[in-house]
């Protein structure tokens, strides 16, 4: 039977978020929310408005560009910001624009540059001291280990080997002179929880997660969609219609989509429950390294 | 294929009725547990084997596992919630 006065873990896990952000503001000097646009993210800054509702939440959302993102992400992106109250940051390293670092031509560096080196950047330059980021444990194994409070050095450096305790909900914030915190308030959430999170409360998030007729071409095994005139096209390659979506949203060269007709949000949440593979299948990523790739990333100091 | 071996398994209500599942799913109730134990008593190993027999462990996670493991040892199939390759 079910008990209505008791907390369905949805709830649970959004009581648990809420308090992280609490936390957070209570604790830190400068925080700021790392904002990629994604599902993920989407759910995060949902609990953010919610827990300092009616107040806009008191830190600014800091998006990390890379400007090869999906146009409709910029789209929802700039309209969140307006609709949030909130003050958007959007962050270019200098070096990766002037040497115009793209995922064609320069494969890992990409990543390297705009992502790690850009968030670091972006971090001293406005002395920001606590950060939080949209990461889960069930989307990768060093995420998995990560707390929820992850400490990182003056240089932003993460040691897995050094993680405090993290114990119940007690966290403790406190940090020496140029180290900073990256804190992650739905780390304990699955994928399911946030596709049932977002279709509970309407949150809203950027149309290439349902399925429509996209110009696609199909590279080592991976569909990607021509977002853009930047695509650079074989000799003779002619980009197909098909009817995909997305699982996961980054670099529009560097995420794969699956192909689908999941058109409502109770579609979607089906078509990845019957799905077989995880989530982060497409994402070009996580298979550099010999599949240590996140683990090795995190330590450079990528969020 | 025998239900042995299915690696990923999901409820029949998903594809029958997934309104319906998403209802009874948000009103779960939920097991909390751990593992104790000394080093290399086996409490990664435990979940990992619960996982997989729960069918919870995705077929790139298995085969990425796999293919790990036979890089190291070679052989016997193992879980390990310590070292999976994408949990």
């Amino acid at each position: 039977m079910i008990d209505s006065k008791r907390l369905t873990h949805l709830e649970r896990l959004e009581a648990e978020s809420i308090h992280i952000l609490r936390e957070v503001v209570a604790e830190a000097e400068k925080p700021v929310m790392l904002y990629s646009v994604g599902k993920d993210s989407a759910v995060m800054l949902h609990l953010a408005r919610k827990a300092f509702y009616p107040s806009p939440p008191p830190f600014p959302l800091l998006h990390v560009d890379t400007t090869w993102k999906f146009k409709a992400m910029y789209e929802l992106r700039d309209r969140m910001a307006r609709e949030s109250g909130m003050e958007l940051l959007v962050y270019h390293n200098p070096e990766a624009q002037e040497r115009g670092i793209n995922p064609f031509d320069h494969g890992p560096l990409h990543t390297d540059m705009w992502k790690t080196e850009g968030l670091k950047q972006a971090l001293n330059l406005y002395g920001f001291d606590a950060a939080f980021g949209g990461a889960r444990r069930d989307e990768e194994k060093s995420r998995a280990k990560e707390r929820i409070f992850s400490f990182r050095t003056s240089s932003h450096g993460w040691d897995p080997k050094n993680q405090r305790p993290e114990l119940w909900n007690l966290y403790n914030a406190r940090k020496n002179k140029g180290e900073s915190i990256r804190v992650f308030p739905i780390s304990n959430w699955t994928e399911l929880d946030i596709w049932q999170y977002i279709h509970l409360n309407d949150v809203p998030i950027v149309p290439l997660y349902f399925a429509e007729e996209r110009p696609t071409v199909e590279r080592d095994g991976m569909l990607l969609m021509v977002d853009d005139e930047r695509f650079p096209l074989k000799p003779g390659e002619e980009p197909v219609m098909r009817s995909i979506r997305f699982r996961t949203l980054g670099c529009y060269p560097l995420t794969g989509a699956v192909e689908s007709e999941a058109k409502t949000l109770p579609e979607v949440i089906q078509e990845t429950l019957l799905t077989t593979t995880s989530e982060r299948q497409g994402r070009a990523i996580d298979k550099d390294a010999g599949g240590a790739g996140m683990e090795k990333k995190k330590q450079e100091g990528y969020f | 294929m025998s239900d042995a071996d299915v690696i990923y398994k999901t409820d029949a209500l998903i594809a029958e009725d997934i309104d319906q599942y998403l209802e009874v799913h948000q009103h779960k109730t939920m097991l909390r547990f751990i593992t104790c134990g000394s080093v290399d008593d086996g409490k990664s190993t435990l979940i990992g084997r619960l996982l997989y027999d729960s069918k919870m462990i995705f077929e790139d996670q298995l085969a990425a596992l796999e293919a790990l493991h036979h890089l190291r040892v070679g052989g016997r199939r193992q879980v390990d919630a310590d070292r999976p390759p994408a949990l």
